[in-house]
């Protein structure tokens, strides 16, 4: 079968896009809910535990070349374990899929189609997404490069343009609370990251793996300095408390902006942005899902399984956030950490065992 | 009665054979070819000992001229090499030999003569000899060489393609004098025969793909090529897409550049459009006046372009969207004037925008189709009875039309017209995703339409570059246009074969030292 490749480069735009989605849609609101004013320094911190998953995710996956996680812990573990440990990362794509389409359609919904059901949002982003996916990964990477400057225009526009409303004073006093609102407030940051877990699919089609580390390095850094830079640009313009409770304080904050008496409205910039992100975002989702589930059950295409998958997301999406509270109730560092941690770590520490077990030189042992 | 029908018949002329008896080769030739009135074969006699001959050729392909001196040759020659009518079989090879007015050809079989006949040839068979010699004696009448009229371009060269396969490669053959631009030419159309050539740089074009472009050519079995849109359609890549991958043009200018950057241009007898392979959409968003006018300005036009293109794909359907689902989005005091021009508009927006949409498609159509002498009175109908009149009547709101004739005039700044015709059909598309689920249907379309190009490829290389897959090396001829001494290497993925085009780093300076010095009267010491 003909083999799709992406380069680095893709790679990096898919795992910096998927990064910045969530950081425009609200991720200042939860990191600024604990460390108030003090939420940039966290967005920061956030880069270096989100290097440690990206290090324990994509060395794996760097170190089985041409392998995706669900082939290589079959390897590793035999056949029954290392099917069974892969569901775990095939459950997280659906699960953040499902987040992430709820969360656009939630505010879509109330922002701009207060009429539509929240449904047909929904299955529209999916659409988009098992259109491109069924177009192939390449396609998928192409779709990445045309995007990204488009997206980074419209990241680049939505700080800019608050900034003659910003009062950066606000910012002060820096470390008021100390430094453990500051650590907390970095756990969902880490909790995002997430989505690095793609790279245990996205890494077998790279053309050459061994820099695939660093392109998600690199990502995460400026998905780290964008996030900081939000977070401190809806503090100066909203003010620590408003930035606080906002439920979308980048988007609330680029509603508050009044380029001139004429252009009132420019937040379509960044609904459209966001837009444009989270159809990477899903897609890389569903790709890596849909993957993974077919080489676990031992299909040739993944192809047949992308509706059926929409529409579990889709579902599920409903299913799982009965309102938007509920939805911005996961995120908060007690009840997700502890999820995401054990789904990202329990199958790593137990790959990561075997791998170190198996490595010093007994390879002809199988 | 005959009862052979045409594949049979066909057939049969490729079998037949040109014999030793001049009067059974003139029978099978009568059979042939029916007696076609344009089809003449004088017969005459040759030399001293007068040897049966007979010259066939077709009326109206011929140069008058050429026949005379033909013939007078033919007289000549014989009488002074005295060929004695005993050694019939000599007659052929000294003919052949020294009519060197004319280049000539021999002709084994009938199939053989009668292409050569009906390409302008003119055939000349003897008693005694089981060949022919086919003279070049080709001549008829063309279109003038005149500037395209569809293509038309400020700062270019005037020259358009004509009909015939051979002024058409001579149009290149004239802009790239190098000996490795080669020809090569095939015939397709198991009836109509018609000439197909294709030229590339040898040594820059990919061998795999003209290997490819080759293969596919020879796949084209069909009875007749009347234009070379049936040639497009036959080597497409992508037959259900509505964006052209075979890019053509009348501009041998254009076709030049194109074969400089790597492409293959395939010509079609018969018709003044001429086919670029591989084709990418950019290529097609690029005029030729971009790059012959100077730098700033070629940037400008080009932007602009750009803008207007994306604006004929979605502003209609943008404009759905807002008034049904965004209102709130528009500018109060705007929306306020539309809302005032529209009071007593009996249809939804979208109705409105369709309706003059399809008034405007229809009266484009009849624009093309009318004969010229009523165009005043289509384009006074059309124009201004019946937008004013709309708009008067209370019909459709004044908004709807701008948006629309606006759209349609963004439309036309695209170089290529089919592009133009692929912007009609999505806008239709996205007018109804717009005004199904507003902003949401028209960016769910916008992603699609991302998604249908990036998959696209024209043999091999991909539709959307240097976009997607993004090569930054190639932007310097892109959204922008470069400066022509910074355009140091040819396009990556089609010059791959020597990317250097041109030494680098020849940016103009002034001299050091002016030859012109202020003092002495401008004269230098």
């Amino acid at each position: 079968m003909f083999r799709e490749k992406i380069v680095n480069r893709q790679l990096f735009f898919f795992l910096f896009m998927q990064r910045t989605t969530i950081v425009i849609s609200f991720l200042p609101a939860l990191t600024s809910g604990r460390a108030l004013q003090d939420a940039w320094i966290s967005g920061l911190l956030a880069f270096f535990s989100s290097a440690v998953i990206i290090f324990v995710v994509g060395r794996l996956a760097v170190a089985f070349p041409g392998k995706s996680i669900i082939q290589y812990s079959q390897e590793l573990l035999g056949s029954i374990p290392g099917k069974l440990l892969p569901l775990f990362y095939l459950f997280l794509f659906l699960y953040m899929t499902a987040t992430d389409i709820r969360l656009y359609a939630e505010v879509l919904k109330t922002g701009f189609l207060p009429e539509t059901p929240i449904v047909v949002i929904m299955g529209i982003m999916m659409l988009t997404a098992v259109i491109v996916v069924y177009a192939g990964l390449e396609p998928l990477g192409r779709c990445a490069d045309i995007i990204f400057p488009v997206f980074l225009l419209m990241i680049l526009g939505s700080l800019l343009f608050p900034l003659p409303q910003a009062d950066f004073r606000n910012l002060q006093p820096v470390l008021y609370g100390g430094w453990s609102p500051v650590l907390v407030g970095a756990i969902t940051p880490t909790v995002i990251s997430a989505q690095y877990t793609n790279m245990a699919m996205l890494v077998p089609s790279v053309q050459e793996p061994q820099k695939s580390l660093g392109a998600a390095l690199w990502s995460i850094l400026f998905g780290s300095l964008v996030l900081a830079l939000f977070a401190a640009l809806a503090v100066s313009v909203l003010g620590p408390d408003e930035g606080a409770r906002a439920a979308f304080p980048v988007f609330k904050m680029i509603k508050s902006i009044r380029v001139s008496e004429f252009l009132e409205r420019i937040e379509p910039l960044v609904i459209f942005a966001w837009g444009l992100g989270l159809f990477i975002t899903n897609s890389v989702n569903l790709y890596s899902g849909s993957r993974g589930l077919s080489q676990l059950l031992g299909l040739k295409d993944n192809r047949p399984l992308l509706l059926p998958m929409a529409v579990i997301a889709v579902t599920f999406a409903i299913q799982k956030y009965r309102d938007y509270f509920e939805l911005k109730q996961f995120f908060e560092p007690e009840t997700c950490a502890p999820v995401i941690f054990f789904i990202i770590f329990f199958p790593m520490i137990i790959l990561w065992g075997a791998y170190l077990l198996r490595r010093p030189g007994n390879r002809n042992r199988r | 009665m005959d009862y052979r029908d045409i594949s049979q018949r066909e057939e049969d002329f490729k079998k037949a054979p040109l014999v030793a008896d001049l009067e059974r080769n003139l029978r099978t030739i009568m059979e042939i070819t029916g007696n076609s009135y344009d089809l003449s074969i004088k017969k005459c006699q040759i030399g001293p000992e007068k040897v049966p001959a007979a010259v066939i050729f077709i009326d109206g392909m011929i140069e008058k001229f050429a026949i005379e001196n033909l013939l007078q040759a033919l007289k000549l020659e014989t009488f002074k090499t005295g060929i004695d009518g005993i050694n019939k079989k000599e007659i052929f090879a000294t003919l052949l030999n020294s009519l060197l007015t004319e280049i000539s050809r021999e002709a084994d079989d009938i199939q053989t003569l009668y292409e050569g006949v009906s390409q302008g040839e003119t055939a000349l068979l003897f008693d005694g000899t089981a060949k022919a010699i086919l003279c070049e004696t080709r001549g008829w009448s063309l279109r003038t060489i005149v500037e395209p009229e569809n293509e038309s371009a400020i700062r270019a060269p005037r020259e358009g393609f004509v009909e015939s396969v051979r002024v058409n490669t001579s149009l290149i053959r004239r802009r790239i004098r190098s000996p490795n631009l080669w020809i090569e030419n095939l015939y397709v159309g198991s009836l109509t025969r018609t000439e197909v050539a294709f030229a590339y740089i040898k040594g820059l074009a990919g061998e795999e793909f003209l290997e490819e472009l080759r293969s596919r050519l020879k796949r084209i079995d069909i009875d007749g090529i009347l234009e070379s849109g049936v040639v497009e359609e036959f080597i497409r890549d992508a037959p259900f897409s509505l964006f052209p991958t075979v890019f053509r043009t009348e501009r041998p200018d254009r076709v030049a550049s194109a074969i400089l950057e790597g492409r293959v241009a395939i010509f079609t007898n018969g018709t003044p459009f001429v086919l670029v392979v591989p084709a990418d959409l950019l290529m097609m968003l690029q005029a030729p006046d971009d790059y012959f006018e100077i730098f700033p300005i070629g940037l400008f036009l080009r932007i602009l372009r750009f803008i207007s293109f994306l604006l004929s794909f979605f502003l209609p359907g943008i404009y759905v969207a807002l008034l049904n689902f965004h209102p709130e989005l528009v500018p109060i005091t705007l929306l306020l004037r539309i809302q005032a021009a529209r009071e007593g508009v009996p249809f939804p927006v979208v109705a409105e925008v369709l309706l003059m949409e399809a008034t405007f498609e229809i009266l484009r159509e009849a624009g093309v189709r009318l004969p010229r002498a009523v165009g005043a009175a289509i384009t006074i109908v059309g124009a201004l009875i019946l937008g004013d009149a709309a708009i008067r009547a209370g019909i459709v709101s004044p908004g709807v039309v701008i948006i629309v004739a606006f759209t349609a005039i963004a439309s036309f700044t695209s170089p290529v017209f089919s592009l133009a015709l692929t912007a009609r059909l999505i806008r239709f598309g996205m007018i109804f995703l717009g005004a199904l689920i507003g902003l949401l249907g028209i960016q769910f379309g916008l992603l699609v339409l991302i998604v249908h190009l990036v998959s696209m490829r024209s043999f091999g290389y991909p539709y959307m570059a240097p976009f997607g897959p993004l090569i930054w090396q190639d932007m310097k001829d892109a959204v922008i246009r470069g400066f022509w001494w910074k355009q140091t290497y040819r396009p990556r993925l089609l010059g791959f074969r020597e990317p250097l085009r041109q030494r680098p780093g020849q940016m103009p300076r002034p001299p050091r030292k002016s030859n012109y010095s202020d003092k002495n009267g401008g004269k230098d010491e």
